[in-house]
């Protein structure tokens, strides 16, 4: 399994991919920079609250897009290079293959918001001269963010193995997905944010929007800042994650069987 | 809980994952050692070609790669000893025809003679020619155990100060009556000046004969040269140059080796092994022969030895 | 050690209602060239992705060094190297990192494999073109590169003349015969070539939609491909009439109304003319000749000719 996701990096070479990694990861700072230098907020606030902003707000968005962008691009690859009979006859079978490339998948995500969280820290050390005190949990905080919101794009991942690579079908699908993401989880702050109304009353639609996998993340991480009512127990979210992890991630394996076969 | 209570803990989570890393490493290696052990039984069971697989960091890396490399040199092995045998029959087969068929001759002119169909003059001429036959057989059946004596490395030869000059011009005396007589035209360039070589005379005069004679049987020339030159380094060549037939491309890497001949139809007198033991003789007295030709446009052989002194 | 490397027993694949390959019983002897010969569409490719376990058959079984495939993969198919259809390769690697790529999931047999395996097909080592702008030749290259890296004991190529010069075809030739000859590798190779088979191959299967019509060595194919008189005459109605009533032959075949070809040889062809010329008839050209492997094809597989 090592030497399969090794190999997934390899096949990556000489691609545009560092440069959309780079570019996504550097999105945040330069956001934060660009508010503060435009006076719509202090340094210390943005850069203690960016990070925070990277979190709530900009991973949401961020990483369900990035996925299916990957998506597309691993699963497909052996496809368009005709390379999938060679692998088949190392002999390498497709679910080895495919949690492979979910693996990679996983740690460029990863990467991409360690990157982001570097950039927010040093932009603060470089704007505001200061070292973020709690940087170290917010860090944690942002990379435990991450994982959990690649996690829950994984239904994303399904769907673009499903259509088998039609990239403008995928782009789509990647674009609504990160939207309805972002949405959803920008809209559990607010309402976490302003004054208490229970989960019970809210109209039945906005209940569904805040059970979505990845408002559910939002509301186990940022709970604290809100109250109880909205707080999802660490317990539970782990539970729904690592089981909505099995079930896409099988249907993803046999989606992608089913594709190459 | 207390620092020391979380010191332990983590000292204990260090150790259960180095033994964990260590049963994996165990394991491991018996699991590439059974493989190993399995690629070896498919070879001794007749699968020669079997390969052991490997990776870089592999427990057993180094021995999968010195085991491919002793079954490739066994296959390389194997596939020399069967063309050698194949070219040893080749070689059996050929000099059975090579005797045999001046033998058949020779006894057809002496089944003449004995059953009194030929008289007089006639018979003498018979005789002669049958004398003849007899003598080209009793070359090859020389040739063939000189021959056999290099291969096996018990040809000794006696090497001496000579002057190639001198020797070349020696021997070469007693060609000219047989050259004038068969109307070649010759021309010999020999240094009056010592050419100082260490080789054996003997050795040497039958390298020389079997070019010479070469010329004669099979070249079919009008004109031939000999030269003692300076050769490349530090040695001296001796070049004879004929305006025969020459030789076919095919044949000429082949030519100093019998057991390779490229024609396997040859026909001719000669034992065909002439030209393989010049060449062993002239390398076992530290020299090079090569051959140069193209069909029609004659050949050229040349002999380099190394100066002395 | 048992007979064959590759074995099949009744071999079927099947699409839907369309029948691709049909009762397949492939035999291929170790160390031996074997030619499949079809044209295209025959099943050949069909055949050799089950041979791999890329395709599931629907019937049968295959068999590679006298164990069956199924379930046995992971230690049946390292011994194998195949290059199937168009050679596959990552186009934004050069040629050796495509190579390390395969060396690194697979293992390879000696130290140098990747360099070794180069330097055998042709192809330079570290070389900074990328193999998307390779040449077909050299794309082709790289896909027997990929099929010996690991120094298999089998190889199956799918039609891997495909797309060369004619250069390239004799290279490709002289360098099949080798790796049979001097590394004692088994060849299984498919071709719609005629000539390419015959010249290459040391046995012979013929696949025909989907069925495998005949499978011998070639030595036993050029005897069967029958010998013939070619008789050019001026009007081949009279002779054919001849033949029959004159000297009751029977066997043979017109061609044109001035071409026929005797299949009955027990008559020499002196008698045969001096016969016909009694009879009125005269006889233009007269040659003694021999089926090729074509008209072989053409026969057994019933009339349509090859590619």
């Amino acid at each position: 399994m090592a030497r399969l996701l090794l190999c997934e990096f390899r096949k990556l070479r000489r691609t545009r991919l560092p440069l959309l990694l780079g570019v996504a990861a550097a999105f945040f700072p330069l956001f934060g920079a660009l508010s503060v230098l435009g006076g719509s907020a202090r340094p210390d606030s943005v850069y203690g609250s960016t990070l925070g902003t990277l979190t709530a707000f900009g991973l949401p968005f961020l990483l369900p897009f990035l996925t299916g962008l990957l998506a597309t691009r691993l699963f497909f690859w052996e496809s368009e290079c005709d390379t999938l009979k060679l692998l088949r006859t190392v002999p390498v079978r497709t679910g080895p293959l495919a949690v492979a490339k979910l693996g990679a998948l996983l740690l460029l995500n990863l990467a991409v918001t360690a990157l982001a969280t570097l950039g927010c820290l040093l932009a603060a050390l470089g704007i505001s001269r200061v070292l973020l005190a709690d940087a170290a949990s917010l860090c944690g905080l942002a990379l435990l963010a991450g994982l959990l919101q690649t996690l829950a794009a994984l239904p994303l991942v399904l769907l673009v193995v499903w259509v088998r690579g039609s990239s403008l079908l995928s782009l789509l699908a990647a674009l609504v997905y990160s939207i309805v993401n972002g949405f959803g989880c920008l809209q559990v702050l607010v309402q976490m944010g302003s004054a208490g109304v229970p989960p019970e009353q809210l109209p039945p639609g906005r209940q569904l929007l805040f059970c979505l996998p990845g408002a559910l993340i939002q509301r186990c991480l940022f709970a604290g800042m809100s109250g109880s009512p909205y707080a999802v127990a660490p317990a539970l979210l782990a539970a729904v994650m690592i089981g909505m992890s099995a079930l896409f991630g099988m249907g993803i394996v046999w989606a992608y069987d089913r594709w190459e076969r | 809980m207390t620092l020391t209570a979380w010191w332990l803990a983590g000292l204990c989570a260090v150790l259960g994952a180095a033994l964990l890393a260590a049963v994996w490493l165990l394991f491991r290696s018996r699991q590439r050692l059974r493989y190993i052990d399995s690629v070896l039984a498919d070879i001794a069971a007749g699968h020669p070609h079997r390969r052991a697989l490997t990776h870089p960091g592999d427990p057993a890396e180094r021995i999968c790669y010195r085991l491919n490399e002793m079954a490739v040199q066994n296959r390389d092995q194997a596939a020399l000893y069967r063309r050698e045998q194949a070219a040893g029959r080749e070689l059996m087969v050929n000099l059975s025809h090579d005797v045999r068929t001046p033998l058949t001759t020779l006894l057809g002119y002496l089944d003449a003679i004995h059953r009194g169909v030929v008289t007089g003059a006639e018979r003498d001429a018979c005789l002669e020619i049958a004398r003849g036959k007899a003598c080209e057989l009793k070359q090859t059946v020389d040739d063939l155990f000189t021959w056999s004596k290099l291969q096996a490395g018990e040809e000794s030869l006696s090497l001496q100060d000579c002057d190639l000059a001198e020797l070349t011009r020696q021997r070469l005396k007693d060609w000219v009556p047989l050259w004038e007589e068969s109307r070649l035209d010759y021309e010999l360039e020999l240094p009056e000046q010592r050419v100082a070589v260490r080789l054996d005379p003997d050795a040497y005069g039958r390298v020389l004969n079997n070019l010479v004679s070469n010329v004669l049987r099979h070249s079919r020339a009008t004109r031939l040269v000999i030269r003692l030159l300076p050769g490349p380094g530090r040695t001296v060549a001796l070049q004879v140059s004929d305006n025969g037939v020459g030789i076919a491309p095919e044949a000429l890497p082949h030519l100093f080796d019998r057991l390779y001949r490229a024609d396997p139809s040859r026909s001719g007198p000669g034992s065909g092994l002439g030209l393989d033991i010049a060449r062993q003789l002239v390398e076992r007295m530290g020299g090079r022969i090569e051959a140069e030709s193209a069909p029609g446009a004659g050949a050229t052989f040349r002999l380099f030895f190394p100066q002395s002194e | 050690m048992e007979e064959y490397l590759i074995e099949t027993r009744g071999l079927t694949k099947q699409y839907g209602s369309q029948t691709a390959v049909q009762d397949l019983d492939l035999r291929l002897q170790p160390g031996h060239i074997y030619g499949l010969l079809g044209r295209n569409g025959a099943g050949k490719t069909t055949t050799m992705k089950m041979l791999l376990g890329l395709t599931r058959p629907t019937r049968g079984e295959v068999f590679l060094f006298g164990q069956p495939l199924a379930g046995r993969e992971k230690a049946l198919l390292p011994r194998v190297g195949c290059l199937i259809e168009a050679p596959g390769f990552y186009p934004n690697l050069t040629a050796t990192e495509n190579l390390a790529l395969f060396a690194g999931l697979r293992g390879v047999p000696r130290r140098d494999a990747v360099a070794y395996t180069l330097q055998l097909v042709g192809l330079p080592y570290r070389d900074k073109k990328l193999c998307r702008d390779y040449s077909m030749g050299m794309k082709q290259r790289l896909g027997l590169a990929l099929a010996l890296l690991h120094d298999p004991e089998l190889l199956i190529l799918d039609e891997p003349i495909n797309g060369l010069d004619p250069i390239g075809i004799a290279e490709m030739r002289v360098f099949l015969r080798r790796l049979c000859d001097e590394q004692g590798k088994t060849i299984l190779l498919s071709s719609h070539i005629l000539s390419e088979i015959a010249q290459l191959a040391d046995d012979v299967g013929i696949l025909d939609r989907g069925r495998l019509l005949e499978q011998t060595g070639m030595a036993a194919l050029e005897a069967k491909t029958r010998r013939y008189i070619e008789l050019k005459v001026p009007d081949a109605r009279q002779a054919s009439q001849l033949l029959d009533s004159a000297l009751h032959i029977r066997d043979f075949t017109v061609l044109d109304d001035r071409t026929l070809r005797l299949y009955d040889l027990t008559l020499p062809p002196d008698r045969l003319n001096r016969v016909l010329y009694e009879n009125g008839l005269t006889i233009l050209e007269l040659h003694q000749c021999e089926d090729t492997l074509e008209d072989y094809f053409r026969q057994i597989t019933g009339g349509e000719g090859i590619g």
